[in-house]
């Protein structure tokens, strides 16, 4: 099941909300929000379903273990253990064809891949566990003694298959305790609807464009024509991602939960360092806190933990090399940035942080969508100008012209939300003493969101299956 | 005096975090019972919607996107664990939602804010592609490549290269048994959309300008090498010799004479390409070259604007060129009953979603013979189904079909002329609408959709007593764009004997055979 989606929205999580809000206690409540997710995971994994309650159930087993034997020799044991099975089950389901055919490749082998269905989610909610267990080890939280309260944690519909990465810590109380104010549901539903607007109506709008061009090849496109297309990618890479944790945090909230943010509007930052402090928070805090610091080579060898956690973070997003590469291209740029050291790069003027920071951004983004390497040399060569010199498409042309002027209106205003406009909105509303303003801001913006509730709903109407771009993980 | 004057200070400092706190308790009541309420009324609205779509029934069919809507998955345990029930559900859901077509014009009216579309600049749907020599640079497009990449959102680029690939039949054949049905005034049931047969492609995209003040949608034509048109009509004119005059009569498509010259690059002339075509064709094929006389008529209503057809008058105008070239008698227009319909929004607007297409519609216009003909229809075997009026009643969205209904039949038209001369049509839709304007040239028509015939051909011709044969197809159709099914249609079905099993002349009307027999 996918969130931007009319079965999701209107029957499946009223549904929901409906039997979550009838029950009286929270444990009821609790097992409501177990048989619902696992009913949402075997919706689009009816097999591996499996997977995801035997998962909960042994980091919850050893997360329990950890916690005795913490001390002792044997909690570093059950530790490595845990680790392993963890990181096996999504190296073997994510990566084996991707190892087997670099293999084939390096060594001229013809090994035969097998073909492994990706369980959906798999990815994040591994990583979920990989960090309860870890904190279950430096005593950061208090191993959960009931099985069915971890459960929840782990299979939590919202965040169970494209994120964010929740920590454990970060619920560990509302587990137990939770309370949902006319607040929390007032700002959880209009969290969920801007997510969703930002999925249906910016999303994948910009997606067709993107399609329309790089999906037949970038051959024969004019310069500017793939610098348009590689923009619009990228602002729909962030409205489809963001959008879709804006859900999954509105739709916490909704029950109670308080989830952290995955996006502070990444297209604000000036370095690069900066954007991955705004941008996949919840993945970039957790490669951070669990690998970046783990002195795997040693104290004084920092810069290669350094490269090691830009593979996995690129890896982490696909099982191929175009995804390593891009993971690799921003380590160098975060290593050029620490190098240069902060007094340095302070000392720049901000316009030019801006275009620097948004030119290795947007050509990042090049690396990221073409898999096939060919196709991306191809890019580098029409956003350099050189295609021109060859002949093979020139600085501008008419179709790309056309796509920008029927979608103008569009491209402006995923640009605009880009900036953090809507909390700057709040922030004027909010913060301002006349109750007038107040409540005018308030039903204001329960109006547009309305408006955006009828409008994605209509324009979901036209698609019969609208997948998430992270879908893969 | 300093103290007192220190207390009112302490006071006031204490009166102002006092009223503070006042302003920020009363803010959060009002914060409160706004949330309230308004989530309330958020909630209304949102059950509101889930009970409209639990509640109302379902759509059936898309008459924008003619086709039938998904049917609710059959549930097994194998489509269980394989996940086709529940993709099914999903499907069928958002599919088969009530008033479906009115929230696709609600979707496609609002996307048209999404930018500009104005007289100087074209709307460009699908994958568009420069053409050189006819044929496009990137061969075939790499929607599976892009598919597999990133499942992207069902998009429009998508959905017209997916739906497009049904180009050619699906109005057709969706509607097959259509222009039956609404004269019974019944939908449902007789409907049986060969979507699955049809194979023909828009592969180069579209381009809606705006030419004096209309819309117009124009399919780019992508060209090809044409070599299964070419072998197919020099094998027929093999095996038949010179005893059937064979004639060679492709239609270009609207691009030819509307597309404005900064899209010249996206599609391949189509004049040259047809005659690079009759080079290659044998001495004995007569070439029937409809391009000029097209070319001197643009400014009239030739082609269909929301349509990827022509019209009837640009029929009339080929089907002179013909009668031309076959040394038969031709009617003119005025010999004809001028008949219209308004409001029609054809079949570019299921495919390309644009709504400057569904807020510009046209009047269609046909030509009934005068008097009116009779045509008898079989089956793709030649098995007698029923008679009707070669000009069939239907609705105004299938207008199209009014030219003798659907493709995928054969269709024979008796005429009042007597010259002897009997003619066999090979056609793709295109075909359908010169029909009537041949009932003054011919004895007899036979017409035959190269995409649905089962007998084989040559033998077909011969064993009816076939005077001439004509292949009349789109761009498309002759540079392999659809199924290629040509070298099929000469070595199937040999040795079979043709009987024509129609009842005599004037022997009943659909009514009188009841039309179950038909569907």
């Amino acid at each position: 099941m996918v969130f931007a989606d009319l079965f999701f929205l209107f029957f499946f999580l009223p549904l929901c909300l409906l039997c979550y809000y009838h029950a009286d206690r929270l444990r009821t409540r609790n097992i409501i929000l177990i048989v619902f997710s696992l009913i949402f995971y075997a919706w689009g994994e009816p097999t591996w379903v499996i997977l995801l309650v035997f998962s909960a159930f042994f980091n919850w087993f050893m997360g329990l273990q950890i916690g005795r034997f913490r001390e002792e020799r044997t909690g570093r044991i059950l530790l490595a253990a845990a680790l392993v099975v963890d990181l096996a089950f999504l190296l073997v389901f994510k990566y084996t064809g991707f190892f087997l055919e670099t293999i084939n490749g390096i060594l001229r082998t013809s090994i035969p891949i097998p073909s492994i269905r990706l369980p959906i989610g798999i990815s994040f909610f591994t990583f979920q566990a990989i960090s309860y267990i870890l904190d279950c080890y430096w005593e950061t939280v208090e191993p959960q003694k009931k099985f069915y309260r971890f459960l929840v944690y782990l299979s939590f519909f919202p965040q169970l298959i494209a994120g964010p990465i929740v920590r454990y810590s970060v619920i560990e109380k509302e587990l137990t305790k939770r309370k949902t104010t006319a607040v929390d549901m007032y700002e959880g539903a209009q969290r969920v609807i801007v997510g969703l607007a930002k999925k249906v109506i910016l999303a994948n709008n910009l997606y067709v464009i993107v399609d329309r061009f790089f999906g037949s090849g970038v051959n024969g496109m004019s310069m500017l024509g793939t610098w348009f297309v590689v923009i619009v990618y990228s602002m729909y890479v962030y409205f489809d991602f963001s959008g879709y944790s804006d859900m999954a945090i509105g739709m916490g909230r909704m029950f109670g939960f308080h989830f952290d943010e995955n996006f502070n509007y990444p297209f604000m930052c000036q370095t690069i360092a900066e954007f991955w402090q705004r941008w996949h928070i919840s993945l970039g805090s957790f490669f951070r806190d669990y690998l970046l610091y783990v002195p795997i080579f040693g104290k004084r060898r920092m810069y290669l933990s350094l490269f090691l956690v830009w593979f996995c973070t690129g890896m982490w997003h696909g099982a191929s090399w175009n995804f390593i590469l891009w993971g690799l291209y921003f380590g160098c740029f975060i290593f050029f940035e620490q190098k240069l050291g902060k007094k340095k790069i302070k000392a720049w003027p901000v316009w030019w942080k801006h275009i620097y920071s948004k030119l290795v951004i947007i050509i990042g983004f090049g690396i990221f969508y073409f898999e096939n390497l060919r196709d991306l040399g191809r890019f580098f060569l029409n956003i350099t100008g050189i295609s021109m010199l060859t002949g093979s498409g020139g600085f501008a042309d008419p179709i790309t012209w056309a796509a920008f002027v029927n979608n103008i209106f569009l491209v402006i205003a995923a640009l605009l939300f880009c900036f953090p406009l809507i909390p700057k909105c709040r922030e004027w509303y909010v913060n301002n003493q006349d109750d007038a303003i107040f409540r005018i801001g308030k039903i204001g913006s329960m109006v547009l969101c309305l408006l955006l509730l009828v409008c994605s709903s209509i324009m979901l109407v036209d698609t019969t299956n609208n997948p998430f771009l992270y879908w893969r993980f | 005096m300093q103290e007192n004057s220190n207390q009112t200070e302490m006071s006031r400092e204490e009166r102002r975090r006092l009223r503070k706190e006042r302003q920020e308790k009363r803010r959060r009541r009002l914060d409160l019972r706004l949330s309230r309420r308004l989530v309330s009324a958020l909630f209304l609205v949102w059950i509101l919607i889930s009970v409209f779509l639990l509640v109302f029934p379902r759509s059936k069919v898309s008459n924008i996107e003619k086709r039938e809507l998904t049917k609710f998955p059959a549930f097994s345990v194998g489509a269980w664990f394989s996940g086709e029930f529940t993709d099914g559900v999903m499907t069928w859901y958002t599919d088969t939602v009530p008033f479906r077509d009115v929230f696709k014009n609600a979707n496609n009216n609002l996307k048209s804010l999404f930018g500009i579309s104005s007289g100087t600049t074209a709307e460009v749907i699908g994958n568009v592609k420069k053409v050189s020599d006819g044929s496009s640079e990137e061969g075939k497009s790499e929607e599976t490549a892009s598919a597999a990449k990133k499942d992207g959102g069902e998009d429009t680029a998508a959905a017209s290269s997916a739906v497009s690939s049904s180009a050619e039949s699906a109005p057709e054949a969706s509607a097959a048994d259509a222009s039956a049905a609404s004269a019974q005034e019944e939908e449902e049931e007789t409907r049986d959309y060969h979507q699955e047969d049809a194979e023909g492609t828009f592969e180069n995209g579209f381009v809606i300008v705006n030419l004096d003040g209309h819309w117009r949608g124009l399919p780019l034509f992508a060209g090809g090498e044409c070599e299964n048109y070419i072998t197919f009509m020099n094998d027929l004119h093999d095996q038949l010799g010179d005893t059937v005059k064979i004639y060679s009569m492709p239609i270009p498509l609207a691009s030819e004479y509307y597309l404005p010259a900064n899209y010249s690059e996206y599609s391949v002339p189509q004049k040259a390409c047809f005659e690079k075509v009759w080079a290659q064709l044998d001495e004995g094929i007569i070439p029937v070259d409809v391009t000029d006389t097209l070319d001197r008529h643009k400014e009239e209503e030739i082609y269909l604007r929301t349509d990827h057809h022509w019209t009837a008058l640009g029929a009339y105008y080929s089907a002179e060129k013909l009668a031309e070239a076959a040394g038969v008698p031709f009617a003119s227009l005025d010999s004809y009953n001028r008949q219209s319909v308004d409001g029609y929004v054809g079949s570019l607007y299921g495919y390309t979603q644009s709504s400057n297409l569904l807020n510009d519609p046209e009047t269609f216009v046909w030509y009934e013979p005068v008097p009116a003909v009779e045509a008898d229809h079989y089956d793709t075997s030649f098995n007698y189904q029923y008679t009707d009026g070669l000009i069939m009643e239907t609705d105004v969205p299938n207008s199209y079909l009014r030219f003798m209904g659907t493709d995928d039949q054969i269709v024979k038209v008796r005429t009042s002329v007597k010259n002897g001369r009997k003619l066999l049509m090979l056609k793709d839709s295109y075909g359908n609408a010169e029909i009537p304007f041949l009932t003054g040239s011919f004895e007899e028509i036979y017409v035959v959709d190269q995409r649905y015939f089962t007998r084989n051909l040559p033998e077909f011709i011969r064993q009816l007593g076939i005077t001439d044969f004509v292949f009349s197809c789109d761009s498309d159709t002759v540079a392999n764009q659809v199924v290629t099914s040509l070298d099929q249609l000469m070595t199937q079905d040999a040795g079979s004997a043709v009987i024509d099993d129609a009842p005599a002349q004037n022997a009943g009307t659909a009514e009188d055979m009841g039309k179950e027999e038909a569907v």
